[in-house]
């Protein structure tokens, strides 16, 4: 049956051939019905989100309208992802070996298209921390000139590169801090052992590093390496285990300002979460615990009942707290159990929820109602665009 | 890598997490922000230190000492990967084709059966892919990338011949004082 | 261990004595509060017994006693960020953990007459620690320049570990930022 088929195509090609054989043009041996080609995308939605798993191979870029994947990026293990703030680059922080698992290790940020998402070119790194689930070890600052790349080696440092002339800066130490939340234009802030945070400014070509008075109990109550921070307002939110929340502004000149911290459950009509042991309190956890929309002021925490100490719980709630007021003002149930949230950054914000088996949740903002599904491959971290 | 089995047994341990929690919410109804059980009045120094069977975290509580193949196995209290039993080595050694880290990190876990604090080296194993069996998160006084010397995010692979992470051992270092 | 050992022992109850017999915590010997802070918040990085070599971490053993040499090298170790800021709020107790460090692990690199810290020295040095910003690697750099050349310290004392390769000068200045 096959080979009665193979033969009719080729006969059929024979008699075919007297309409080519006098034309001037060389058309295809074989006509194609559809050519194979490759998509590029359109300018980048502000519901743009890449979805990643710091142990796969593939970050994949979502629309949050409809859940669907309209590309992916190619990432090492334990990677970090960013878009430029004009969205026409994305930026990998990631290292590999020349051999796979062994060989010459080589770190760098990779960057590709936005459009076609293929390589552009490629910066090489000094180093870099290796630690899953890290989100604020790499950074863009405010006007995308410059990307900050945090490293362990064992001693600290920050990476500073200038994506424009595609050089790495020489690296400013920062003993007993880590991090690199992007402030400003030409700021850096780090969190450090201490309970303090240490203040990079380079502007002017030269790196000067301030710090500011311990305020936080790092042994007792840490806050979560993965809190938020805004590099084009220079406002963070430091969010602790028992779900202190510290208010940060930096990025304009030198220093930082912290604010008096508040109370996640005072703000839900509750008495303050303490670390005390055998207490049960509604609590912060996951991965990605916290989101902020810079532009509504808003928090989104994910929120489970537990013990101390119980950090990486999945969220059986999500909160939604105002930072100027300290009021939570919303609770919304989850269905299933939630390790990251992320919320888009626009006027009809969306958000992201995570399941630790790699299901994704799309909800609209406004209504805390579900509007779009995805699937990824894992408990998988978001990047929204900016 | 296989992160297949690192989700299905990320979303094990979850619903094991969930179970116990739903008994935590039976125990603590209407006592949110209350103690379980009645607190000793004991003044404490600083939680992350504290030693005292009073400061027995949920995971201390129900932690075993008879099978090291299970997350909830005692020496697990702050260990996040797979465990090297389940992938051919043991609870202080590495399964063959990997290298023992000479770097780790150290956390302290209570014994429940002496009711005693010790010492916890988790040093991981590495140079191979990461072996995907018995995938454990725990986090009793665990810490942040700050504190690194607390933390189990980290790749503790510093000086092995490769930062490829293979998998964790929960080595017995002595009696913390 | 076996005399603590077995008194630690005696003091519990027959049942728990058992139990303890059949865990993996039987026969774990005895250490001092030095040696379990230095277990908990040292080693992990600088080894367990003081050397974590190939890794890039300064090799302690044999090697930490020469900055007792001077009073700049010796008020370094103190003001180093994770000893400064270890979560030991007793003076006293860090500078008994810094005394194991330097005298037992540092052994034969500890120079005569070397004095312990003391617990008002100690409080003082942590409250002044290196500060992000501070050139730690080049200080260390020029602290362990003058031990090798004023005190007999091994020339690859600039290296992490004993028998370490000497890093080109170019490499160690893009690290340290300079």
């Amino acid at each position: 049956m096959k080979k009665a088929k193979c033969l009719a195509i080729v006969l059929s090609l024979f008699s075919a051939a007297p309409a080519w054989a006098g034309g001037s043009a060389s058309p295809a041996p074989v006509p194609e019905v559809e050519e194979s080609d490759v998509a590029v995308l359109p300018p980048a939605g502000a519901h743009w989100m890449f979805a990643y798993f710091s142990f796969r191979n593939l970050a994949q870029l979502i629309d949050g309208d409809t859940g669907k994947q309209l590309g992916g990026v190619h990432i090492a293990q334990l990677s970090n992802i960013a878009f430029s703030p004009d969205k026409k680059h994305i930026y990998v922080a990631e290292t590999i070996w020349s051999k796979g698992n062994r060989g010459t290790r080589q770190d760098m940020i990779t960057v590709y298209d936005g459009r076609t998402l293929k390589l552009d070119h490629e910066i090489p790194l000094p180093g870099r921390l290796l630690a899953g689930d890290r989100l604020n070890t790499f950074s863009i600052s405010a006007d995308g000139r410059y990307a900050y790349v945090y490293d362990m080696a064992p001693a600290s440092s920050v990476i500073v590169v200038d994506l424009e002339k595609r050089k790495v800066l020489p690296p400013v130490e920062i003993p007993g801090c880590a991090l690199a939340f992007a402030a400003g234009n030409t700021g850096v802030v780090s969190v450090c052992g201490d309970g303090s945070l240490a203040v990079i400014s380079h502007a002017g070509g030269k790196a000067e590093v301030t710090q500011t008075a311990p305020f936080f109990d790092a042994g007792e109550d840490p806050v979560y390496d993965n809190s938020v921070f805004d590099a084009k307002s220079g406002k963070g939110y430091l969010l602790s285990y028992s779900g202190r929340v510290y208010e940060v502004t930096a990025g304009s000149g030198s220093g930082a300002q912290i604010a008096q911290p508040w109370s996640l459950q005072e703000g839900a009509h509750m008495p303050r979460a303490e670390t005390k042991p055998l207490v049960v309190n509604w609590l912060p956890g996951g991965q990605q615990p916290v989101a902020y929309d810079a532009a509504t002021g808003r928090l989104y925490v994910l929120m489970h009942k537990g013990e101390f100490w119980s950090y990486k719980e999945a969220g059986e709630e999500l909160w939604e707290v105002d930072v100027a007021t300290h009021k939570v003002l919303r609770r919304a149930a989850l269905d299933k159990p939630a390790m990251s949230v992320a919320v888009s950054q626009d006027k009809e914000p969306l958000l992201f929820l995570a399941e630790p088996g790699g299901a994704i949740h799309i909800w609209d903002a406004a209504t805390l109602s579900e509007k779009a599904s995805a699937a990824s491959m894992g408990p998988s971290h978001f990047v929204v665009a900016p | 890598m296989t992160s297949q089995s690192r989700t299905e047994r990320f979303v094990r341990k979850l619903a094991r997490g969930t179970s116990r929690r739903s008994i935590l919410s039976r125990i603590g109804l209407g006592l949110v922000s209350a103690p379980v059980f009645p607190l000793l009045p004991v003044e404490r120094a600083h939680a992350a230190k504290d030693r005292s069977v009073q400061a027995k975290t949920s995971f201390a509580r129900h932690a075993q000492t008879t099978d090291d193949t299970k997350c909830d196995y005692w020496r697990y209290c702050a260990i996040d990967g797979s465990l090297c039993t389940c992938c051919g080595g043991g609870i202080h050694t590495c399964p063959p084709g990997t290298e023992a880290s000479p770097t780790s990190w150290v956390g302290t876990c209570i014994n429940p059966d002496d009711g005693k604090a010790y010492l916890i080296a988790y040093r991981d194993c590495c140079g191979t892919a990461d072996c995907g069996q018995c995938y454990c998160d725990n986090t009793d006084r665990g810490n942040q990338v700050y504190r690194p010397q607390e933390n189990n995010d980290i790749i503790w692979c510093f000086g092995a011949s490769s930062m490829e992470y293979h998998c964790s051992t929960a080595v017995m270092v002595g009696a913390a004082e | 261990m076996n005399r603590s050992g077995v008194a630690w022992l005696g003091i519990l109850p027959a049942g728990a004595a058992m139990a303890v017999a059949m865990t993996a915590a039987a026969g774990t010997p005895r250490i001092t509060t030095a040696q379990s802070d230095y277990v908990e918040h040292c080693a992990g990085c600088h080894g367990i017994s003081g050397s974590s070599a190939p890794a890039p971490v300064p090799e302690l053993r044999d090697r930490v006693g020469y900055f007792m040499c001077n009073g700049e090298a010796r008020d370094y170790l103190i003001r180093l960020p994770n000893v400064a800021h270890a979560p030991i709020r007793d003076s006293g107790e860090l500078a008994d953990l810094m005394n194991f460090v330097v005298f037992s692990i540092g052994g034969k690199s500890v120079p005569d007459g070397a004095q312990p810290y003391q617990a008002e020295e100690v409080a003082r040095l942590r409250a002044e620690p290196l500060r992000p910003g501070a050139a730690l690697l080049a200080r260390r750099r020029q602290l362990v320049g003058d031990l090798i050349r004023t005190c007999d310290a091994p020339a690859d004392l600039q290296e992490f570990y004993a028998g370490q390769a000497p890093e080109s000068r170019e490499q160690q200045d893009s690290r340290a930022g300079a």
